[in-house]
């Protein structure tokens, strides 16, 4: 910088030297006009002196000077001065011979005058040579100020190299893997966990595409690499070849460098994804085992109705009939008062019999039909629990015994919760048949549930009507009635 | 008289026919353990009276009475049954039958109900007689429209103000032809035919304005 201004702010250096006073004094004066700065000299050895260290544009000798001669002064003068010469004006008597010009030269000069000189002449010839001066300031000022240029640029760099490094170190370490990929799906870079990720070592990675790498069955379709990481900003779930063991599940996500580069990232998700895999399974057989379990509780429920019913029932049929042929053939009054106790215990016990029997298989569905089923059970239920219930129902209704059967139980599930919970005035219960499906309601106007009741862990009955639904590739609901109570909705399709 | 008893128990049949001989020499009495040894039976012969048990292997009682009375409408049939809910016995006399009975009925009663039936007439189990008259009394003192579900109620006042069926259909998400369906219901339980008849009765009561 200090280099810069000294250009602009001082005068370029003309130095002047003549043993003959008179002669400084009258260059002086011709050249008062000059934008230069004097330096005055009237020996060799001053000049020498005077200059040391200072940059000269021109020099104006007098050749012929006691002790040092001007030749010999301008070789002196150029001696330390290697790379910017000081162009030497030598002033001579008129008689000159060219053996002496030729030696001139040799010592640096560029030019002679021959005193007495005229003044217009040295003027211009200065001005000539204080503007190659100049010109050759600013062209090595340019030099200077590119050298600097590229100082800085070295130093950048530099900075830079050290910066990307750094960096470069950051992404290697990096626990999740990191990789640019061009469009193509080619790999360009990747980062030390990639390596670890898939076993395949940097090298190797560079020669494989994206598609090498992810194992195909997990993309969709026929998408190539490109068009999977475009069209999807979110996060992708892959599944990656690995070099020596078993696939791994990565999720990925991945930006949009420039049209050509794709940067990702790539975190191994196998744990999760196989926990969540077990989680789904087990959840699975939990319905399995759930249905599993209706399905048994249902047919344990038939085989001991029907026991209860063959069985104990007929029997005690027998009982009953017999006591009152017995009773007709005895005369003793005692006997027949015992008789009449005794039959009248077994017709009590008859009735237990049929309730216990109806209440684990309502055989009234099988004998007479849903309808005629919820109409019987509506009826008891509205005279149990002094409310009203309105049946419409889909008349001739025809259903398969084993949807008939879960409508029914889905209706006693939801009328024991009702009489249980609800504090209901009114239900209505609604079959209705489409060309595609049953739908089945049952609506109270109570107080309502809460969502926190529908899924909380104790509301068992829900799950099981919810699996006796699904069985039958159903729907359930349970949602808000039509004033503030509840609705229980299930749909179940009708197989074609 | 000859009587044919259905039950597919032996110490049932056994004790009814016990009871049935008191009816007098003249009664024959025949066993049936299921409904295909009945129908073959009632094929080769006459029978005044079909004894017939609901609960039976194979075919139930309840098909076997609209097979007997399809094959030998003459015949008397008086089900026997173990299940209490009137809607048997009511599903039974449409079906044809003379009378029901269960299965706790005295067996004088028994014997009252077959005399009753030979000579043509009905009978009704006593105990199911009273519940029966609940059955058909459930209803009473109450208007019309207090018999319809709320979606009946619902549907019937968009059709007295003169909805169509698409329309309702599409405020309630549900196809015009199940709203089709309800509205047949809404008539058959109004016993009205038209809408406009509709529309008087939700207008007398202030249903609708």
């Amino acid at each position: 910088m200090s280099l810069k201004i000294s250009f602009m702010e001082t005068r370029p250096n003309l130095l002047i030297v003549d043993d003959v006073l008179t002669n400084i004094f009258l260059l002086e004066v011709v050249l008062r006009k000059a934008e230069v700065n004097l330096i005055k000299a009237s020996s060799g050895f001053e000049a020498l002196e005077k200059t040391q260290g200072i940059d000269l544009a021109l020099a104006i000798v007098d050749v012929r000077m006691p002790r040092m001669s001007g030749y010999e002064l301008a070789v002196k003068l150029n001696e330390d001065r290697l790379d910017n010469k000081v162009p030497v004006i030598f002033l001579t008597a008129n008689s000159v011979d060219e053996l002496e010009i030729f030696e001139g030269y040799g010592s640096g000069a560029v030019d002679y005058i021959i005193k007495p000189f005229d003044s217009k002449i040295l003027v211009s010839k200065v001005n000539v040579f204080i503007d190659l001066y100049n010109q050759k300031q600013i062209v090595l000022r340019d030099a200077a100020l590119m050298k600097e240029s590229a100082l800085e640029l070295k130093r950048v760099n530099a900075a830079l190299k050290k910066s990307e490094k750094k960096y470069r170190s950051y992404i290697d370490h990096a626990p999740h893997g990191v990789f640019i990929a061009d469009e193509t799906g080619k790999f360009i870079e990747v980062n030390r966990a990639v390596s670890v990720i898939t076993d395949y070592s940097e090298d190797e990675l560079l020669t494989m595409t994206f598609d090498d790498l992810v194992q195909a069955d997990t993309k969709r379709g026929e998408d190539n690499f490109t068009h999977l990481i475009r069209t999807d900003s979110e996060e992708l779930e892959l599944l990656f070849r690995h070099k020596s063991r078993s696939s791994r599940w990565m999720s990925m996500q991945s930006v949009e460098l420039d049209k050509h580069r794709m940067l990702c990232f790539i975190q191994d998700i196998t744990v999760r994804k196989h926990a969540e895999e077990e989680l789904q399974h087990s959840l699975n057989q939990l319905h399995q085992l759930t249905r599993h379990i209706e399905e048994v509780r249902e047919n344990e429920r038939v085989v001991i109705a029907r026991e209860l019913h063959d069985d104990l029932g007929q029997a005690l049929t027998a009982v009953k009939i017999d006591l009152g042929i017995i009773k007709q053939k005895v005369t003793d009054q005692e006997v027949i008062l015992k008789v009449d106790q005794l039959s009248e215990l077994v017709r009590e016990t008859i009735f237990t019999v049929q309730r216990l029997t109806t209440e684990l298989r309502p055989q009234i569905i099988d004998d007479l039909g849903l309808e005629a089923a919820i109409e019987w059970y509506t009826d008891e239920f509205a005279r149990r629990n002094r409310l009203n219930v309105y049946c419409s129902l889909h008349p001739g209704i025809s259903l398969p015994q084993s949807v008939s059967l879960i409508i029914f139980r889905i209706m006693q599930e939801s009328l024991t919760n009702i009489s249980r919970y609800a504090n209901a005035s009114r239900v209505d219960i609604e079959l209705i048949q489409t060309y595609e499906q049953i739908e089945f309601s049952v609506i109270d106007n109570g107080i309502g549930i809460k969502e926190s009741e529908i899924h909380s862990k104790k509301s068992f009955g829900i799950i099981g009507m919810k699996e006796r639904t699904a069985l039958m590739g159903g729907n359930f609901e349970i949602s808000a009635g039509r004033e503030n109570g509840t609705r229980v909705k299930i749909e179940i399709p009708l197989k074609a | 008289m000859k009587i044919l008893v259905c039950d597919d128990h032996k110490i049932v049949r056994d004790g009814l026919k016990q009871i049935l001989q008191q009816l007098g020499r003249d009664t024959l009495i025949c066993e049936a353990g299921d409904g295909n040894q009945a129908l073959a039976l009632l094929k080769n012969e006459h029978f005044d009276i079909l004894l017939l048990d609901i609960s039976l292997p194979g075919m139930s009682g309840m098909e076997i009475l609209q097979l007997v009375k399809v094959r030998c409408p003459s015949i008397n049939v008086l089900m026997l049954s173990m299940m209490p809910q009137e809607q048997y016995a009511i599903q039974s006399l449409k079906y044809g039958a003379s009378g029901y009975l269960t299965k706790d009925t005295a067996s004088e009663e028994l014997l009252l109900a077959v005399k009753k039936v030979s000579e043509g007439g009905k009978y009704i189990s006593h105990t199911l007689a009273e519940n029966l008259a609940m059955h058909l009394s459930k209803h009473e003192g109450k208007q019309k429209h207090e018999l319809l579900s709320g979606r009946e109620f619902e549907i019937m006042v968009k059709l007295a103000d003169g909805k169509s069926l698409q329309e309702i259909g599409n405020e309630l998400f549900i196809s015009d032809k199940t709203v089709s369906t309800y509205r047949s219901r809404i008539m058959e339980k109004m016993e009205l035919s038209k809408n406009t008849e509709l529309t008087r009765y939700c207008l007398e009561h202030t249903l609708i304005k």
